[in-house]
């Protein structure tokens, strides 16, 4: 039932939740880059 | 506590995990409406009902079947179902007549079936009136046969008339309670032991669990009262759940005002670390036991079946559980980033007052 040759194809399944799912993904990946940021920053004031 | 990179990212992976299969695993069938809702014995009935999550006209090959159960041992299979649309049929009933020992009216169950998507169930999904057969009826030979049902293939999560797709939000209401309450915990036990040994960084740490576990518990009454408004009717009822845990949060925004109005800043790491463990001490009979006595709309409180049973099955374990440990661990960084933070500017401020003393 699946056709996945295109990236097109995929993103379009399933009335386009798969669109959903990655703008999810996308601003909770956002979020945890910027912790780890935040976390590194720390780090360096840390050291001194 | 500071944490290992690797539960950092765990964490982080096992939130969005919970997110992408919370959301794209689908619900079983439903059964969303019903039409007539009432009949009388011995009538021949045409049910018309519209399912939810099938589609009937996918493939015409599909077997499609129907019950109407009295009790356990009248179990009336559908003569005929004709499909009228894509999530529509009709199913053809003869009602039996009753017998002098049953009530004046008896409720039933609606069962569905079909081959491809699984079974659905719709409790008192008509009201059937006593009517006792005499000399005048043509004799009813309604088909009892044993419900026999279909299960779907693959992973799906359970269908409730009033959650619908909101079942979702247990992968994403819960777990910030969960967190919650492991990093109040943790707080509370920094305050023991910053009682115990004097240490100024416990108190920082008590104070950056609190505050994360605060943020937790606020989002975690913000999207219950979502989710309560259009499942339970209104984003606020004052049901008691609702109620005690907003209480437990205003008990932790008082540590916060505590704080800030003691200059000493010792004085103030003694005394909020001793309201700190009271309020943990109030937190569970809050959140734990006082629900649990009354009456409540909430799951797992005031006689409803809490987690398990039929608001969590095995397919929600799997997608549950990840999501608890993810939220937790994403608590313990985000308190844990606070917490250097504060140690750093505390650090910062000392060396500043030891130029100037």
């Amino acid at each position: 039932m699946q056709l996945i040759s295109t990236m097109e194809e995929f993103f379009i399944q399933n009335g386009k939740i798969w669109v959903v799912v990655a703008v999810i993904t996308a601003i909770f990946i956002g979020i945890v880059i910027y912790l780890a940021y935040l976390d590194r920053k720390l780090k360096k004031l840390e050291k001194e | 506590m500071q944490l290992n990179w690797t539960f950092k990212i765990f964490g982080a992976a096992l939130i969005l995990y919970s997110l992408i299969w919370g959301l794209l695993i689908p619900l079983k069938p439903g059964v969303v409406s019903v039409e007539p809702r009432k009949a009388t014995a011995g009538q021949n009935v045409e049910i018309e009902y519209e399912a939810y999550n099938v589609d009937y006209l996918k493939d015409e090959e599909i077997e499609v079947s129907a019950w109407l159960l009295l009790d356990s041992v009248r179990t009336l299979q559908a003569t005929d179902i004709q499909i009228t649309g894509s999530q529509k049929a009709v199913a053809f009933f003869q009602l039996p007549y009753f017998k002098e020992s049953d009530p004046s009216v008896m409720s039933a169950t609606l069962v569905i079936t079909d081959s491809i998507h699984g079974y659905a169930l719709l409790p008192s999904a008509i009201i059937i009136q006593k009517k006792l057969q005499d000399s005048a009826d043509a004799t009813q030979n309604p088909l009892f046969t044993q419900v026999q049902i279909d299960y779907p293939e693959g992973s799906t999560f359970p269908f409730r008339n009033i959650l619908k797709e909101t079942i979702r939000n247990t992968y994403y209401h819960v777990p910030l309670w969960f967190s919650m309450i492991i990093l109040f915990l943790l707080s509370a036990y920094k305050s023991i032991k910053y009682l115990r040994t004097k240490k100024k960084s416990h108190d920082i740490w008590a104070r950056s669990y609190a505050e994360i576990a605060i943020i937790l518990g606020v989002l975690g009454l913000i999207t219950g009262a979502i989710w309560a408004r259009f499942t339970w009717g209104a984003f606020w009822s004052w049901d008691v759940k609702q109620f005690t845990s907003a209480v437990a949060l205003l008990i932790y925004l008082s540590y916060f005002i505590l704080r800030s109005s003691i200059s000493d800043p010792d004085k103030r790491a003694r005394l909020t670390a001793s309201y700190n463990i009271f309020a943990f001490a109030l937190l569970i009979p809050l959140l734990f036991i006082i629900p649990r006595l009354t009456d409540s709309l909430h799951p797992g409180n005031g006689g409803n079946p809490a987690m398990g049973g039929e608001d969590l099955d095995s397919t929600m374990r799997w997608v549950f559980y990840p999501a608890v440990i993810g939220w937790i661990l994403m608590g313990l960084w985000l308190s844990e980033l606070k917490a250097r933070y504060l140690v750093l500017r505390s650090k910062k401020e000392e060396e500043f007052m030891s130029v100037w003393t």
